[in-house]
C-alpha cells in the first residue's frame, strides 16, 4: 500500500495589500488540499494567475503560509517558515534555463558546492557524483568544465535537473520546467525526467500550463483557476473525460490535430 | 549531444574577447596607470627635494635647471608636482577603499535583507545624499582640526551612499534570479550566497563604481586643500599647489596654479572616462 | 491562380558578429516563399529557424549592418530598391506586424485611442475624426464592445489578450493587404490564445488579407494557416498546403517535430530529435539537419538538397520517401 508523501490542507495565501488604497491584498491561493503518494507525479495546471505556482512556492518553502497544514512524509511541516523542508526532502527545478546557474560558476562547481553543503563526501567522492550526475541527465562528464553560457537552454536545464538530484531529495517539484525550451529539447528532458522517476522512486510535483505536457508526465493532476482547486483526479480522467467547465473550456483551447480556433471560450465575455 | 565540438566555441570566444578591446577605454587607463605609478614613484624621480627652499631662487619662471620654474620660496614647482602626486592619489585612494568597502556592504545587505533594514539604511543615505562632500570636510575640520585625515574620512562617509545606492541595485537584480533561489533551497547560508555570488556578480559594478568615485574624489580631495582644510603646508599636494600658486597668478606666474590644476583635470577625466567605459561593459555585458 | 501579394526569392541574410572583427555571420540561406491575398501562411520554426529574422526583412526593418541578398517583391514590385521615404509609405500603408510582447510595443504614456490614431493620422491616411471612428468600429469588431471606454484607457488598465486585440486592431487601422504576425500569442494564456487567433482569423478572411504567422507551434499553425513553411536553420525544408504537410510530412524534421509534441489523449515515449535546434551559422557543409537525422547519409553530409516538387509539396531532402509518417490520433 503505497502511502502519501505529501499532505497539503486547506492552503490560503493572501499577498499584503501593495498600496493604500486596496482593501484586502491578493487571494493567490484558496483552500487548497491534495495528496501526493510517493513515487508518484502531481500535475498542477492552469494559466496565469491560477495560483499554481505560487501553491508549488509554498510547498518548496519559498514563500510562506498563514493558513494551512503540511506534511511531508508523515511529518509536520511549519509553512509560516521558509527554507525548512530540507535540502535532501525537496528541490527545484525552475522554468528560466538562463537564470538557474551563477554565471560565474562552472557547472561541475555548482553542483560540487552543494555537495560539499549537504554532504560529508571527500573532494574525489564529489568529482565522482558530479560524473554520475551529468551522465545521468545526459550530459558528458566534461560538461562540468563548461560555464552556463557555453551550454543551450536544453543542456542548461538538464543540468539543472542534475543540480536538484545531488542531494537525493525525496520530492522534486518542478516549475514550468520545459516551457521555456524548443518542442524537439522539450520532448528529450521529459523522456528524461520520465527516466529518472523509473529508476529512483522520487516524487514529482510538475507545474505547467500546458496540457499535453501534464498528460506526459503525471499520473494525478489538478486544475485551479484563481486559486482554486476546480477538478482532481487522475491525469487521464480529467483530461479525456472532464467534468467541470473550466477544464472543457481549457481543453477545447489546445491547438492539436483538426482544431478550430473558437471564440467565448475565455474566462472575461466582454474581452480578455 | 551538441552539434557545435565545445573547444571551438571556447577559441572563438578568446578571439573575440581579445578584440574587443575599445580604444578609449585602453587609452584612459593607460593614463590611469601611469599616474598611479607617478604617484606611487614621485619623489624617487623628482630632480630637487620638494621641501628644499631658496629664497635667492624664488619666484623664477622656467629655466634649464627648474623646467617650470620655482614657487614663491624657492622651491621646485616640477619637484612637487612629482612629489605631491602621492598625497593627492592617496587620499583619494583611502576614500574610495573605505567609501567602495562600506558602501558594498550596505548595499548587498539593503537587497539581501530587504524590509527594515533596507528602509532605514536608504533613509540614512537619503540623509547623507543633502550634504555636499566639501561641506562634511568643512565640519570635520571646524571638530577635529583641519589635516589630511579629517578630510579622508569626512569624505569617505560622504561617498558611502552614492557606492551603497548602486550596488543595492545591481544586488536586488542577481537576488532575483533563480539561482539564489536554488542555493538556498540547498542550505545554504545567505552569508555564503551573498559572498560568493552575489558579490562575484556585482563586482564588475563595484569597479566601475570605485573608478568613478576616484575621479570625484580626486576632485573634492583637492578642493579640501585648497581651501585650506585638507592637506596643510608645507607638504606638496596638487590642490594645495592651486592655491599657494594664486598671488603669482596677479603678477602673472601661472606655473605653478596652472601645472597643478592640470595635472588634478588630467586626473579627473581618466578616470572618470575609465569609470564610465567600465560601467558601460557591466552593464552591456550581461 | 491566385495573385501574389509577397514574394520572397532567394533571400539571404547575414548579419554582422557581434564583437567588431568578427565575420559575417548567416542567419537566413536562400529562402523562397510566396503570400497570395486572401491566403494564410504559417511559417514554423525553433529557435534559430531564422522566423523572426524574415519578417524583420519583409518589413525592412534588418538590423543595421545585416546585408541581405535576393528579391523581395510586394505586388511585383522589389521593396529592397526602395528610399526611406518609399519604405516609409510601404510600411504605412500596405504591410502590418503584431508582434509577440504588445507590452513592449505599445507607449504606456499614450491612451489606447490616440495609439490607434497617430499612426494612420501622421502618415495622412485620413482626418483625426476619421480615425476615431474607424478605432472605434475596429474594436468593436474584435469583441471590445465597450469600445469608447477603453480608447481613454492606458495599456496597463488593459491584459494581455484585451491588448493583443487592440494590437490587431492598429494593424488593421491603414486597411493593410498583408499581415505579418509574430509569434502574437505565444505569451498569452491558452483560452485567450484561441479568442485571438479566432479573431485574427476571422478579420484576414473577412477583408481577404494576405497573412504571415509566424509560430513555433505547428498545431497552430495548422490550424490558423493555409499553408505551411517549415523553417530549420535558417532556410525552408519543407512548404505546401496544410493538408499535405500535416498529414504526410515528407521532411524528417517536419515529422520529427510532430513527433516529439506530447499527446493530450496518450502517454508515450516521445521520439526525440537528438540534439539542438541550429542556426544557419552553425552550420558548415550539406544539409543543415543532417547532424540530427536519422535518415543521414553521406549525400547528405556533402551535398545541400535542393527543394524540389515531392508528393505535391515543397521538399529539401535527399530522402524524401524514407520518412516515417507519425500516427496522431485525431481531436
Amino acid at each position: 500500500m503505497s502511502e502519501n508523501i505529501l499532505e497539503l490542507r486547506n492552503l490560503r495565501k493572501v499577498f499584503a495589500a501593495r498600496s493604500a488604497g486596496m482593501s484586502a491584498g491578493i487571494v493567490a491561493v484558496d483552500d487548497v488540499s491534495f495528496d501526493v503518494v510517493r513515487g508518484s507525479s502531481l500535475g498542477i495546471v492552469g494559466e496565469s494567475g491560477s495560483g499554481k505556482t505560487t501553491t508549488a512556492r509554498i510547498i518548496a518553502g519559498l514563500e510562506t503560509a498563514a493558513a494551512g497544514t503540511l506534511d511531508i512524509g508523515g511529518e509536520s511541516v511549519d509553512m509560516s517558515r521558509r527554507f525548512n523542508r530540507g535540502p535532501s526532502t525537496l528541490q527545484m527545478v525552475f522554468q528560466d534555463p538562463f537564470g538557474s546557474f551563477d554565471p560565474r560558476q562552472r557547472i561541475g562547481a555548482a553542483i560540487d558546492e552543494l555537495l560539499r553543503i549537504g554532504t560529508r563526501l571527500d573532494r574525489t567522492a564529489r568529482r565522482a557524483r558530479v560524473a554520475d550526475l551529468l551522465e545521468q541527465v545526459g550530459l558528458n562528464a566534461s560538461h562540468a568544465e563548461e560555464l552556463p553560457r557555453n551550454l543551450s537552454g536544453g543542456q542548461r536545464q538538464r543540468a539543472a535537473i542534475a543540480r536538484a538530484l545531488a542531494l537525493r531529495p525525496r520530492i522534486l517539484i518542478l516549475d514550468e520546467a520545459v516551457s521555456a525550451l524548443d518542442v524537439s529539447v522539450q520532448a528529450q528532458v521529459l523522456n528524461l525526467l520520465a527516466d529518472i522517476r523509473r529508476d529512483t522512486e522520487i516524487t514529482y510535483l510538475f507545474v505547467s500550463h500546458d496540457l499535453a505536457v501534464i498528460r506526459q508526465i503525471s499520473d494525478r493532476c489538478i486544475v485551479m483557476q484563481a486559486g482554486r482547486i476546480v477538478e482532481q483526479g487522475t491525469t487521464a480522467e480529467v483530461l479525456t473525460d472532464p467534468q467541470e467547465e473550466y477544464t472543457k473550456r481549457l481543453l477545447d483551447a489546445v491547438p492539436r490535430p483538426g482544431w478550430k480556433p473558437g471564440r467565448g471560450l475565455a474566462h472575461n465575455g466582454s474581452g480578455t | 549531444m551538441t552539434a557545435v565540438p565545445v573547444s571551438g566555441v571556447r577559441l572563438a570566444r578568446i578571439s573575440t574577447a581579445a578584440r574587443r578591446i575599445d580604444p578609449i577605454l585602453a587609452t584612459a587607463g593607460v593614463v590611469c596607470a601611469l599616474l598611479v605609478l607617478l604617484a606611487i614613484a614621485g619623489p624617487w624621480i623628482a630632480p630637487f627635494p620638494p621641501n628644499q627652499t631658496d629664497v635667492l631662487a624664488a619666484s623664477q619662471g622656467p629655466s634649464a635647471t627648474h623646467l617650470l620654474g620655482t614657487d614663491s620660496i624657492g622651491r621646485d614647482i616640477l619637484s612637487r608636482l612629482l612629489a605631491g602626486a602621492r598625497l593627492s592619489f592617496l587620499g583619494p585612494g583611502i576614500i574610495v577603499v573605505l567609501s567602495t568597502t562600506l558602501g558594498t556592504l550596505f548595499g548587498i545587505a539593503c537587497a539581501w535583507w530587504g524590509g527594515f533594514v533596507d528602509s532605514m539604511l536608504t533613509k540614512a543615505f537619503n540623509v547623507l545624499f543633502a550634504i555636499p562632500g566639501i561641506l562634511m570636510a568643512l565640519v570635520a575640520a571646524a571638530v577635529f582640526g583641519a589635516g589630511f585625515w579629517a578630510a579622508v574620512l569626512s569624505l569617505s562617509l560622504v561617498y558611502v551612499p552614492y557606492v551603497a545606492r548602486v550596488i543595492r541595485s545591481a544586488a536586488l537584480q542577481e537576488r532575483r534570479r533563480p539561482y539564489v533561489e536554488a542555493c538556498q533551497l540547498a542550505g545554504m547560508s545567505g552569508l555564503r550566497i551573498c559572498s560568493r555570488h552575489v558579490f562575484g556578480n556585482v563586482q564588475p559594478v563595484v569597479v566601475a563604481q570605485a573608478t568613478v568615485g576616484f575621479g570625484s574624489a580626486l576632485m573634492d580631495f583637492g578642493a579640501a586643500s585648497f581651501l585650506g582644510i585638507g592637506v596643510q603646508p608645507p607638504q606638496a599636494e596638487w590642490g594645495l599647489m592651486v592655491s599657494d600658486g594664486r598671488t603669482e597668478l596677479l603678477n602673472g606666474a601661472l606655473q605653478q596654479s596652472l601645472s597643478a590644476g592640470a595635472l588634478i583635470v588630467l586626473s579627473v577625466v581618466a578616470f572618470n572616462v575609465l569609470g564610465e567605459r567600465l560601467s558601460d561593459r557591466t552593464g552591456a555585458g550581461r | 491562380m491566385k495573385h501574389a501579394l509577397l514574394e520572397i526569392d532567394g533571400l539571404s541574410v547575414d548579419l554582422l558578429g557581434r564583437q567588431r572583427g568578427d565575420g559575417l555571420r548567416r542567419v537566413i540561406h536562400d529562402v523562397s516563399l510566396t503570400v497570395a491575398s486572401g491566403e494564410s501562411v504559417g511559417l514554423v520554426g525553433e529557435s534559430g529557424s531564422g522566423k523572426s529574422m524574415t519578417t524583420k526583412a519583409v518589413m525592412g526593418l534588418l538590423p543595421r549592418g545585416a546585408r541581405a541578398n535576393g528579391a523581395l517583391r510586394y505586388h511585383g514590385q522589389d521593396i529592397s530598391g526602395y528610399n526611406r521615404k518609399e519604405l516609409s509609405a510601404y510600411r504605412a500603408k500596405q504591410i502590418a506586424m503584431i508582434y509577440q510582447d504588445p507590452r513592449a510595443h505599445t507607449n504606456p504614456l499614450v491612451k489606447i485611442g490616440d495609439f490607434l490614431i497617430e499612426g494612420v493620422v501622421a502618415a495622412k491616411l485620413m482626418s483625426r475624426a476619421d480615425a476615431r471612428e474607424r478605432a472605434h468600429d475596429l474594436l468593436q469588431s474584435v469583441g471590445i464592445t465597450d469600445a469608447g471606454r477603453r480608447m481613454v484607457q492606458y495599456p496597463h488598465e488593459l491584459s494581455g489578450g484585451l491588448l493583443q486585440r487592440v494590437m490587431i486592431v492598429m494593424a488593421l487601422m491603414s486597411s493593410p493587404s498583408l499581415i505579418l504576425a509574430d509569434e502574437p500569442t505565444t505569451a498569452l494564456d491558452v483560452t485567450v490564445q484561441s479568442e485571438v487567433v479566432a479573431i485574427l482569423a476571422e478579420q484576414i478572411r473577412d477583408r481577404s488579407l494576405g497573412m504571415l504567422f509566424i509560430t513555433h507551434d505547428l498545431d497552430l499553425a495548422a490550424a490558423i494557416s493555409d499553408s505551411l513553411a517549415v523553417m530549420y536553420a535558417g532556410a525552408i525544408v519543407e512548404n505546401g498546403s496544410v493538408k499535405a504537410i500535416y498529414d504526410s510530412p515528407r521532411h524528417p524534421y517536419t515529422a520529427g517535430l510532430l513527433a516529439s509534441r506530447p499527446s493530450l489523449h496518450e502517454v508515450k515515449r516521445l521520439q526525440a530529435i537528438p540534439g539542438r535546434p541550429l542556426s544557419a551559422f552553425e552550420v558548415a557543409g550539406g544539409c543543415a539537419f543532417a547532424s540530427r537525422c536519422p535518415l543521414a547519409s553521406q549525400r547528405c553530409l556533402d551535398e545541400r538538397p535542393v527543394m524540389r516538387e515531392v508528393d505535391g509539396r515543397e521538399v529539401a531532402c535527399h530522402h524524401p520517401q524514407n520518412v516515417e509518417l507519425p500516427t496522431r490520433r485525431p481531436a
